[in-house]
């Protein structure tokens, strides 16, 4: 098991009443990560933390690791659903409003 | 029939109280457009280069665009005049109901000169103007003379812009205010307004703007209104309590936190501890009372809130977002949301623009725990960090020039210059313009965009926000390189900024809101379609791109012409260039900024060593008689 904290912002904030969690992880890898959400805050917190974007509302994910100097990456610049997390490492959400709508 | 543009342009001398309308040219619509590109235009023709921008000398444009009035992000106008903050190009772009009103009373823009000789305020009603005494203004907040002047002319439906004390006594940062809290004129706007004792222009219009397609552009926004409602669902009722766009965007503010990049007590940490306690979820959860728009917007971005209890009861206000957090909160040391919501309205109701009035006692601050400066140098004051009450006493005395206020009046970057003593390494300003409370050593491109911008600091120049969140493949469709979609190199950066610099040019020249348009693959031809359906013409995204370009160009001809600018110019403060970052997120990072120059002047077909355009560049885009003017060989 790895323990990982993450960080609730804007809409994934008001939707869990909560700034942060510690949640400890069966499958170490950020879409295990999802699975481990979706069981705590339903389908439709999963359904909208996989949200592929494209419509005005959106999903920002940063993965800060301790081993990478807690630079914070999008999950693009590392393994997409599949990056490695290790114990401490730091993963925030980010739901809202994303302006390149039209 | 003109479609989209009014056609005339309203000239007032100020001092020779003579008004007359003039038309607005075809070339001036299709070249420059209006707004932004149309204002920098008739700065560079008109203004002389000794031109003291607190003279009656110097010129004064508030402009439209072919989009304003309509639905699509219309709401806006533009500000512009030599500023005397920097010294060069100085302009600001403002919301609310104001420019639309300009256009249904006749006009889209008004060119200001001279000076009265005493306070006076500017009446346009359905295509008449006149000027009318103010003396009873003089020395009203921005809010107080809306009001007064609504309550002299009976008509609650007229639409004010104002300034407030600190453009009367000529802060070189005062800015101008309408519809209560939208403000406008990064670079002292309100202070030329108030060198010319202009305190206000008020405008009542019944007139309507024509449209050359309006089904294709009904048909626009039925979609446009199709792909918001995912955002009515979800984003703008959350458990009962409004959260709309502007909320979102507040966020930005604990987003730069998680990225590391909160510009905390003047840029000496990119992290706040108190940035949840003055957070846009809390100030959703607590105080936004109800989301306001502009005129004809769907979005309502705009948070109108009020203070029910406790020590600052009463305080209300509007368009709270990431800047108010930023700048009064962070920046200052200040963790108490509800002091930070009562410091906003105090400097929207003075006339303040609260980036660079942040910028001056964040950096006094600083000073004053580096034993700069003293008690005694301000008037007895403890400038320690956080302190609201101590805040709210110098945001007082600024907006007077009262004791150590006279001093920071005048900008971070004269401050810095006669204090010395090694202090202008942590000015945090860019050509004399403050940053807006971002840490840009976590963004490489946003670091460029403010080193090259061509008003100084402004975090909207470009806002190049695709380094931290597009997709690489895309990036590489869009700037030719993966690179720039990574925001901690440098690689790639250069064509990027000027994409979205080109990009904002034309939506301050459209003029519509930088929040509404789509800045993505396509964002040109989109904007081209909105344009042309408006106006009739046909332009083409890569032709509405060369509008943008030669905007940026014009601009940067004023500043070459003005202050005489070059590369040397183009740059940031040593705590920017040379000390890393301290903040979890963006750990050790500086600003690698002499590569992405090169890159950025390439792209831009200005000369790499000294950053002025080449001549081939300037004919290319219709701009043979600047460059003569220059003598750009």
């Amino acid at each position: 098991m790895v323990k990982v904290k993450v960080e609730y912002i804007c809409l994934f904030r008001a939707m869990t009443g909560k700034w942060e969690d510690t949640i400890e992880l069966g499958d170490p890898t950020l879409g295990g990560l999802a699975e481990e959400l979706g069981r705590r805050y339903g389908e439709d917190f999963k359904k909208k933390l996989m949200d592929p974007g494209g419509t005005p509302m959106a999903t920002k994910i940063l993965v800060r690791k301790a081993s990478q100097n807690w630079l914070a990456r999008e999950p693009y610049h590392l393994n997409g659903w599949n990056t490695r997390l290790e114990e401490g490492d730091e993963v925030v959400l980010i739901r809202w409003f994303d302006r390149r709508i039209f | 029939m003109t479609f989209g543009w009014i056609g005339k342009i309203l000239r007032v001398d100020l001092s020779d109280g003579i008004i007359k309308s003039e038309g607005l040219s075809e070339e001036a619509k299709l070249s420059y457009i209006g707004g932004r590109g149309l204002n920098a235009k008739i700065l560079f023709e008109e203004l002389d280069p000794g031109a003291d921008p607190l003279g009656p000398e110097n010129v004064l444009v508030f402009s439209t665009g072919p989009l304003v009035g309509t639905m699509f992000g219309g709401g806006r106008f533009h500000v512009s005049a030599k500023s005397p903050l920097s010294g060069i190009i100085g302009d600001g772009n403002g919301g609310g109901h104001w420019g639309p009103e300009l256009k249904f009373a006749g006009y889209d823009g008004i060119i200001i000169k001279g000076k009265a000789e005493r306070p006076t305020y500017l009446l346009i009603e359905d295509g008449r103007a006149e000027l009318r005494d103010a003396g009873r203004l003089w020395g009203k907040t921005t809010w107080e003379t809306e009001e007064l002047i609504k309550r002299e002319l009976g008509d609650r439906r007229l639409q004010i812009v104002s300034i407030g004390p600190a453009g009367e006594k000529l802060v070189k940062y005062a800015q101008v205010i309408c519809n209560m809290s939208r403000s406008a004129g990064r670079g002292g706007m309100g202070a030329v307004m108030g060198s010319k004792n202009l305190k206000a222009i008020a405008v009542r219009g019944t007139g309507g703007i024509k449209l050359a397609d309006p089904q294709k552009l009904m048909d626009m926004f039925s979609k446009v209104n199709e792909k918001l409602k995912p955002v009515y669902e979800e984003a703008w009722m959350v458990k009962g309590r409004p959260n709309c766009v502007w909320t979102s965007i507040g966020s930005n503010a604990t987003v730069y936190s998680a990225y590391g990049t909160l510009g905390t007590r003047n840029y000496q940490s990119g992290e706040f501890e108190g940035i949840r306690e003055i957070s846009a979820e809390l100030f959703r959860e607590k105080y936004a009372v109800k989301p306001r728009g502009c005129h004809g917007c769907v979005v309502n971005c705009s948070q109108y809130y009020e203070i029910k209890d406790g020590p600052y009861a009463g305080t209300y206000g509007d368009a709270f977002e990431t800047t108010q957090i930023l700048c009064l909160g962070a920046r200052l040391g200040i963790r108490d949301l509800e002091a930070i919501l009562m410091l906003h309205s105090l400097t929207d109701q003075l006339g303040l623009e609260v980036i660079d009035l942040c910028g001056a006692i964040g950096f006094a601050m600083e000073c004053y725990q580096r034993g700069i400066l003293t008690e005694r140098d301000a008037d007895g004051l403890s400038l320690s960090w956080g302190d609201p009450e101590v805040v709210k006493t110098l945001i007082k005395k600024i907006a007077k020039r009262e004791g150590i206020g006279d001093l920071l009046a005048e900008g971070v970057r004269h401050i810095a210059s006669k204090l010395g003593r090694g202090s202008e390494a942590f000015a945090m300003h860019a050509k004399g313009l403050s940053f807006h409370g971002a840490d840009y050593r976590g963004y490489q491109a946003w670091a460029l965009s403010h080193a090259v911008s061509s008003c100084g600091s402004q975090h909207m120049r470009a806002l190049p926000f695709g380094e931290a969140g597009m997709p690489p493949d895309k990036a590489e469709r869009i700037f030719g390189s993966r690179a720039a979609a990574d925001r901690l190199t440098p690689e790639g950066k250069g064509p990027m900024v000027a994409w979205y610099e080109d990009f904002r040019a034309v939506a301050d020249s459209l003029v519509t809101c930088k929040f509404f348009p789509k800045v993505d693959e396509g964002a040109f031809d989109y904007l081209a379609a909105v344009l042309n359906a408006v106006t009739g013409l046909r332009m083409t995204g890569n032709e509405l791109r060369k509008v943008g370009e030669r905007v940026i160009n014009i601009e940067r001809c004023f500043n070459i012409k003005h202050a005489g600018l070059s590369r040397k110019d183009d740059t940031l403060p040593r705590r920017m260039l040379e000390e890393p970052l301290r903040g979890k997120g963006s750990e050790g990072q500086v600003v690698r900024l002499e590569p992405m120059l090169d890159q950025y002047y390439e792209a831009r077909g200005w000369d790499v060593k000294t950053g002025i355009p080449k001549r081939a560049k300037l004919e290319e885009l219709g701009l043979r008689e600047a460059a003569d003017e220059l003598g750009i060989k």
